[in-house]
């Protein structure tokens, strides 16, 4: 019914251990006649490659290999005479056609050919289908990019030799030479792209029009032929891998992925500062600190900042803030688990006057265990003297008397703190801050897991224990006991 | 490489005070990632009427990233706008979240906010429904530098 329906056209990324020897894939090109389905009287005899089917619509199918490669009229005229074969391939052509009589006049005309990597094919719009590649491919510097295409053909030629990549194009003869097909296949991991991906004749076919003299529509096909590979051959030579590696211990990693070294720890953290209630007074910003813990050194991101000032919308009672930060640590995999990261929030409000009031303090603990943390933060500001005075100063002056946040959460640069003692000092509630963290932890090698979580706290470098110490303490103790077995 | 697929969708907006509201929104990514499959920025339609305060968007988002690094993690970033009855829009909401490290299934909900009105004229202007100052920057909405 609906014939003139266009499916989307996607890119297929697909991954093959498999030898692209094996690659198979079955092209259907049918002719549209008709856009209404009428059933026909039995036609003339049916070509070789050609289908009739119920609605009389020509249907051309092609079985194709990989780099296969397949003449369209145009060629075989071209290269029927010697003279134009230049290149080796050409005159592979040459001979193919005089072989099999392709040029001769008699012959049904296949719409259906391909160009592979011999031949100097360019698209137009590979050009910039190749720089966005590059650049997400993230392989190339970005000066690099710049000097890469210069002349024609020298785009491809670059794809080809610095990714490795070798391309069919499926072509068609339709009035006008028109790519269905583009594949492109990766040797070295196995990567191969389709464009656009597999699909079926009868249930989503792609469409083409082409207006030359009438309007022409086409429906196409690519379907999947190749055999299911075989694994067990496979999987006999990986498990050999896996004996051998073991001797070693490295399992050598992605060399594109960034994964910090071994007895270390990346921890990605992300803070979002999202709204404020019931604080005193309206046009507030919460100003942070961040305390890192020992042996953490920071690599990306800031310790300090400021949230913008927020009012409060009539409506609502909730102040809006929608603050974002984020930082990157690493670690050493021989901290204190009881060390962890401290945040000192200072919110302060500002009035039309300018004068400034502090509207509380709150302090947030993170400990690096991942996942995403959602905390309601109660704030409470410091009275100097709880007196009418002091109201009254606050009032109309305003005043933020700084604390000294971190002697007074007991935070210590040193490791010699010996008591906190907060005597004397009176503080009053305030509002709450919502406040949301997310935590990211990565690492290169795992850990054997304590079997008695209740001593986590207890839980220092020396009792976290990962594979490879399993694994190199059992090859030393095998070399004491042959030791001790050849001593005796 | 490392993949990440993200999918959901922009569901509604609640509590804002213009009836008649469409979003925009975009994923933003650092330099270690890149966008594989999907479209990584896109407007909803827009929601006209409303009942109980709820303006229903419904929009799809499905992206592909790929990245080499797990610095610079996407966050989302949504810019609420308000059409009148002139058929003019202006901003009334800026607003980002992270999307969460964990996989799984997560309902986020993203606070926004609006710039201010400066002075007894804009404040009139977004009284009346005919205008809202745009942040110059629009990083500004999701970085924590320069606020």
């Amino acid at each position: 019914m609906f014939l003139r329906k266009q499916f989307d056209k996607r890119s297929g990324i697909y991954r093959s251990s498999d030898s692209i020897e094996n690659f198979k894939i079955r092209i259907s090109l049918r002719t549209l006649n008709t856009l209404v389905k009428v059933p026909k009287f039995v036609t003339a005899k049916p070509d070789k490659n050609v289908q009739q089917d119920e609605t009389d619509d020509e249907v051309e199918t092609q079985t194709i290999q990989w780099q296969e490669k397949i003449l369209s009229q145009k060629e075989i005229k071209f290269f029927g005479d010697k003279e134009n074969c230049q290149t080796d391939a050409q005159k592979e052509y040459h001979q193919t056609i005089i072989r099999n009589g392709l040029d001769n006049d008699g012959r049904p005309f296949n719409k259906i050919f391909t160009y592979v990597s011999e031949d100097s094919f360019h698209p137009d719009d590979d050009e910039k289908k190749l720089i966005e590649f590059i650049e997400r491919g993230g392989e190339v510097e970005e000066e690099d990019s710049n000097h890469l295409i210069t002349s024609k053909g020298g785009g491809k030629r670059f794809f080809n030799e610095i990714f490795g990549f070798e391309t069919m194009y499926v072509m068609a003869d339709l009035a006008v030479e028109t790519i269905l097909f583009t594949i492109r296949w990766r040797s070295r991991d196995g990567l191969l792209i389709v464009y656009p991906d597999f699909n079926s004749l009868i249930i989503n076919p792609y469409l083409q029009e082409i207006d030359s003299d009438t309007k022409h529509l086409f429906h196409y096909s690519m379907e999947n032929l190749s055999d299911d590979f075989d694994n067990s051959e496979q999987q006999m030579k990986k498990e050999i891998e896996v004996v051998s590696q073991l001797k070693d211990l490295s399992i050598t990693p992605p060399s594109i992925f960034h994964i910090p070294s071994r007895r270390c720890t990346n921890v990605l953290f992300l803070l979002e500062i999202e709204s404020a209630e019931r604080f005193e007074y309206d046009n507030i910003h919460v100003r942070f600190n961040v305390t890192l813990p020992n042996r953490c050194e920071l690599l990306d991101g800031l310790i300090q900042g400021s949230t913008h000032s927020c009012r409060r919308a009539t409506s609502l009672e909730r102040i809006n803030i929608g603050y974002c930060h984020e930082l990157m640590l690493h670690c050493n995999t021989d901290y204190q688990w009881g060390d962890d990261m401290k945040i000192l929030l200072d919110v302060i409000s500002i009035d039309g006057w300018s004068r400034e009031r502090s509207e509380g303090y709150t302090m947030l603990t993170i400990p690096f265990s991942p996942g995403i943390f959602h905390h309601k933060l109660l704030c409470y500001r410091e009275l100097a003297e709880n007196t009418f005075m002091d109201k009254l100063k606050r009032y109309f002056i305003g005043g933020r008397r700084i604390v000294d946040h971190k002697a007074f959460n007991g935070i210590s640069t040193t490791n010699e703190v010996a008591k906190l003692n907060r005597y004397g000092n009176e503080t009053i509630s305030t509002g709450i801050l919502f406040v949301k963290h997310q935590i990211l932890v990565q690492r290169n090698d795992s850990l054997v897991k304590t079997s008695n979580v209740g001593n986590r706290m207890k839980n220092s470098a020396k009792h976290q224990i990962t594979i490879d110490d399993v694994v190199s303490a059992y090859h030393l103790a095998k070399i004491r006991l042959e030791a001790t077995a050849s001593n005796k | 490489m490392a993949e990440v697929h993200i999918i959901g969708q922009i569901l509604y907006g609640i509590s804002f005070e213009e009836p008649d509201l469409f979003c925009k929104w975009s994923i933003q990514l650092g330099s270690n990632w890149k966008p594989v499959e999907g479209y990584i920025e896109g407007q909803t339609a827009t929601s006209r009427g409303r009942f109980d305060g709820h303006s229903s968007f419904a929009h799809p988002i499905d992206v592909h990233l790929s990245c080499r690094g797990i610095q610079g993690w996407p966050k989302f970033h949504v810019e609420v706008y308000a059409v009148n009855g002139l058929n003019h829009f202006f901003p009334v909401g800026y607003g980002f979240a992270h999307i969460p490290i964990q996989p799984g299934v997560h309902k986020i909900e993203v606070c926004t906010w609006k710039i201010a009105p400066t002075s007894f004229v804009e404040s009139l202007q977004t009284k009346f429904n005919s205008g809202g100052s745009a942040v110059a920057k629009s990083d500004l909405v999701y970085s924590g530098s320069d606020r």
